[in-house]
């Protein structure tokens, strides 16, 4: 493109400019003059007056005609008196105005350093990679960092400014923020290895000197709650501190120095410390102390495991008392209710202060399954607190409030590490509830039943729910009994039966007492009908679990239900045909046992308010030596008396002895039955081995004994299912 | 016994696909035209270079934007920063035309020698002139 203007001659002008183009052997030193003197009236201040063009081009010449080397040792020197007067300048500044001169002259310097990188721009792209030289701007902060910062008037000057104005800022006062920002972002600029050297890690050995004292003061003076919040409030202020005005790779470090100094040195001090320690948070239910402590003792290391370990000592130890102590055992549904408060108020802890953190809720678990094993009542006692729900507890209670209490029931179930004695004494319980009617409903009944299927299997509970069937085909039973037979019964005392399977029900043999006359007629008619409609059936009536209602009418004339227990049915009957009778003439007629006549007995004539019989002579306890008369005096407010059995709540130790016993029994069969499989996929296995696996296959029901386990392999080399290996006598084969 | 079948029947959804086709045709591009025009006619020119006794209207952000050098001069904090007029010693005019037809058109030929009838001894120096602007880029 042409400006269209006329071509012009210019063949005149060659001359001139070759003539500039020869070396002058003053120009060099001419030019670094010019610009030498440019570069001190950057430093003063006077750029405004300075020709960019004349300077870009003097150092472009300079460079061009070889002379770059003069050039860069002619800066070099130049910027280092200038910041050797800088120097002075900043060291004569007074006390606190010693940091603010430091960062004006920082600032000065960097606005001059921009200034002289841009005039000096064709060096630092030609000379400067060719020679090895350091770029301009680089250049220029190295020689800020040797005679201003590593200025040993300045240096130690500096450092110890900045950690004063960090140890008053910690002391409360207020200092200069963006001030110390601006110096320690200088640092930084100057290379990271400046920062730390010549700051960070002077200002984190004295901040580690200044908590190692302050813990120690701290630890004297406050108790535990207080000292966390301190310390907590410490390590935010530090964590505030690098956001304000230190560089953000900082936090780690300091941080660490507090943990360490304030946490980890003090940690075991802290957990026990005497009336505000670990164990007074856990009593107290102290949420925020405790989640305190917990997100500060996460930060050091071994932290979290020391209060692991002494919420674990402290959970075994009270759930220890808890367990062993007589006054607790006496009811059990307040022992069982006490520990599932102890585990609310854990878990809670747990949930609300510790972050439902995993390794907690194992050391609960793991603390509970400790203690809850200690007593060997334990599922016993569960059973009972069950029983209590079930029977009245749950009245009234919605589906969802049942679900709550059984889940936790369910938790304590967990623990136990022998499930079968809880199976024992729950078809126990189970079955009275059944057998009398006093279970609050069928849902909560099988939805606990549903919870420990869950939890054992199928097998656990195969027998408790044939009771359900069972108690279901009865009353289909009875209606169509009734249904059927209703002419042939006419006004007789009306029946109803609990066919109950053999096997499914904790029954014990008992021997048949005679029945009146009365109901042994109705039985009998029972007994036929259910005999033909089942073909090989055997009936066997259990009259220890019975109930009977029967109306009476007393000496003047007042009438009364009574809702008494079988036996005692059949011991009162006796009096419609005789005024009194001896203990012995009744033993003779009922051929009820003993001991259940005893209790019988004392229910109904001992009971104050439930005394249809009189006792002659009068004493608390039954001998064979008494005699019973009909009471015509009893009297009571109510139309409808109930005169329970003196049944224990809880075994007595006899009874705890049998069933324990009836738990090892059925415990062998199991043992065998595991062993026998085992070594039917194995063929050759070795005694430890197997003593191992079956005590893994057992230990959802039970942990067994490996005395036990060793009895039962011999019990079954005798039957010939095993045999021990000809050479090696710890291998057991076997045999088809 | 009862048995009940529910029969779900899952097909492919039947929303058209929009037609393609409506792309938005963009015309090449003529920056480096507009460009040299805006040198040519001297329009809303904010400096002035003199070089040899000629004048150079130009624009400060043109040259900022395609030199650091110029930037520097231009928006640093020396006299140039504020000045109209800037001098420029030691340099041909032609050489400075064909330095701004460089920064405004940025063509990667070098500018015809025909030219300005700039002879052949100066050819040198505006390689090198040229050279060195796009070394400080």
């Amino acid at each position: 493109m042409s400006s269209g203007g006329p071509p012009r001659k210019r063949n005149f002008k060659i001359e001139a400019f070759k003539n500039r183009v020869d070396l002058d052997p003053k120009y060099a030193e001419r030019t670094w003059k010019v610009l030498e003197h440019a570069i001190h009236e950057i430093y003063n201040r006077n750029a405004s007056g300075l020709s960019f063009e004349e300077l870009y081009r003097s150092a472009y010449n300079m460079v061009l005609h070889k002379y770059g080397e003069k050039l860069y040792d002619g800066l070099q020197s130049t910027m280092t008196w200038r910041l050797k007067e800088i120097s002075k300048s900043i060291e004569a500044a007074q006390g606190g105005l010693f940091l603010e001169e430091l960062n004006a002259k920082w600032m000065d310097h960097n606005k001059a350093l921009q200034m002289i990188r841009d005039i000096l721009m064709y060096m630092d792209r030609t000379y400067v990679p060719t020679s090895h030289r350091t770029p301009v701007h680089e250049l220029g902060l190295n020689l800020w960092r040797d005679h201003i910062i590593h200025s040993p008037m300045i240096h130690s000057r500096l450092v110890n400014t900045l950690l004063d104005l960090i140890k008053r800022e910690r002391m409360g006062e207020v200092i200069n923020r963006g001030l110390m920002r601006s110096i320690t972002k200088m640092l930084m600029d100057l290379g990271p290895a400046v920062y730390q050297d010549d700051f960070e890690k002077p200002f984190l050995d004295v901040s580690a000197r200044f908590y190692s004292v302050e813990s120690q003061e701290f630890i004297v003076c406050c108790d535990c709650g207080n000292y966390l919040k301190k310390a907590e409030r410490r390590l935010n202020e530090e964590m505030e501190r690098v956001s304000h005005y230190l560089d953000a790779g900082s936090e780690a470090k300091i941080t660490s120095v507090v943990e360490k100094e304030m946490i980890a040195n003090h940690m075991h001090r802290l957990v026990h410390m005497e009336n505000s320690g670990l164990v007074n948070m856990l009593v107290d239910d102290q949420y925020k102390d405790l989640g305190r402590m917990y997100s500060l003792f996460r930060r050091v290391p071994d932290g979290l495991s020391t209060i692991r370990d002494v919420m674990t000592s402290y959970l075994r130890e009270t759930g220890k008392q808890l367990v062993i102590d007589p006054e607790s055992l006496k009811d059990p549904v307040e022992f069982v209710q006490r520990l599932l408060n102890e585990k609310d108020k854990h878990d809670k802890i747990i949930s609300v202060a510790f972050g439902n953190d995993k390794t907690f809720q194992n050391a609960l678990n793991s603390s509970f399954e400790y203690f809850l094993n200690l007593n060997s009542r334990s599922p016993e006692f569960i059973s009972l607190y069950v029983d209590d729900k079930l029977r009245k507890g749950l009245k009234g209670a919605t589906e969802e409030d049942v679900e709550v209490i059984l889940d936790k029931v369910m938790m304590l179930f967990r623990y136990l590490q022998e499930k079968d004695v809880f199976e024992k004494y729950y078809k126990q319980h189970l079955a009275k509830r059944l057998l009398s009617s006093k279970t609050v409903s069928d849902d909560a009944e099988r939805s606990m039943i549903v919870k420990l299927k869950t939890e054992c299997g199928y097998q656990f509970t195969s027998k408790l729910e044939g009771m359900f069937t069972d108690m279901k085909t009865s009353q289909d039973t009875m209606q169509d009994f009734y249904a059927k037979k209703s002419e042939e019964l006419g006004d007789g005392p009306t029946l109803d039966v609990h066919i109950l399977t053999t096997g499914s029900w904790p029954t014990q043999p008992s021997p048949p007492c005679n029945l009146p006359t009365e109901i042994l007629t109705v039985c009998e008619k029972f007994r036929a009908y259910y005999l033909g409609t089942h073909n090989g059936r055997r009936l066997t009536w259990q009259t220890n679990m019975g109930t009977a209602d029967i109306k009476a009418t007393f000496g003047k004339g007042q009438k009364h239900e009574l809702n008494v227990s079988t036996y005692q049915m059949c011991v009162l009957m006796l009096f419609n045909n005789a005024d009194g009778l001896t203990y012995k003439d009744i033993e003779r007629d009922t051929e009820i046992p003993a001991s259940d006549l005893k209790r019988c007995l004392q229910s109904l004539a001992c009971v104050k308010g439930k005394n249809v019989l009189r006792k002659e002579p009068m004493s608390k306890d039954i001998s064979e030596d008494d005699t019973f008369y009909f009471n015509d005096k009893f009297t009571s407010k109510l139309v409808k008396v109930k005169i329970g059995t003196v049944v224990a709540q809880k075994e007595s130790e006899p009874e705890k002895q049998e069933t324990r016993q009836r738990v090892e029994e059925d415990r062998k069969p199991q043992i065998e039955a595991a062993i026998v499989r085992i070594m039917k996929s194995r063929r050759v296995l070795d005694h430890n081995s197997i003593v191992a696996e079956v005590t893994k296959q057992l230990q959802a029901r039970f942990l067994p004994n490996p005395v036990v386990i060793k009895k039962r392999i011999e019990s079954l080399i005798e039957r010939e299912f095993l045999e021990r290996d000809k050479v090696d006598r710890k291998l057991y084969r076997y045999l088809a | 016994m009862i048995i009940q079948c529910d029969l779900t029947v899952v097909r492919d959804p039947e929303l058209c696909k929009t037609k393609g086709g409506f792309e938005i045709q963009v015309p090449p591009s003529d920056l480096a035209e507009q460009f040299g025009k805006l040198l040519l006619e001297e329009e809303e020119t904010d400096v002035v270079f003199s070089v040899g006794g000629e004048t150079f209207p130009a624009h400060k952000v043109v040259l900022a934007a395609r030199s650091p050098v110029f930037k520097a001069q231009l928006y640093g904090n020396m006299k140039e920063a504020k000045a109209r007029r800037v001098a420029v010693e030691d340099m041909q005019p032609g050489v400075f035309r064909a330095l701004l037809k460089f920064i405004y058109i940025y063509t990667d030929a070098l500018p015809v020698i025909g030219d300005d009838n700039i002879c052949d001894d100066d050819y040198d120096e505006i390689i090198r002139h040229l050279l060195v602007a796009a070394a400080c880029r």
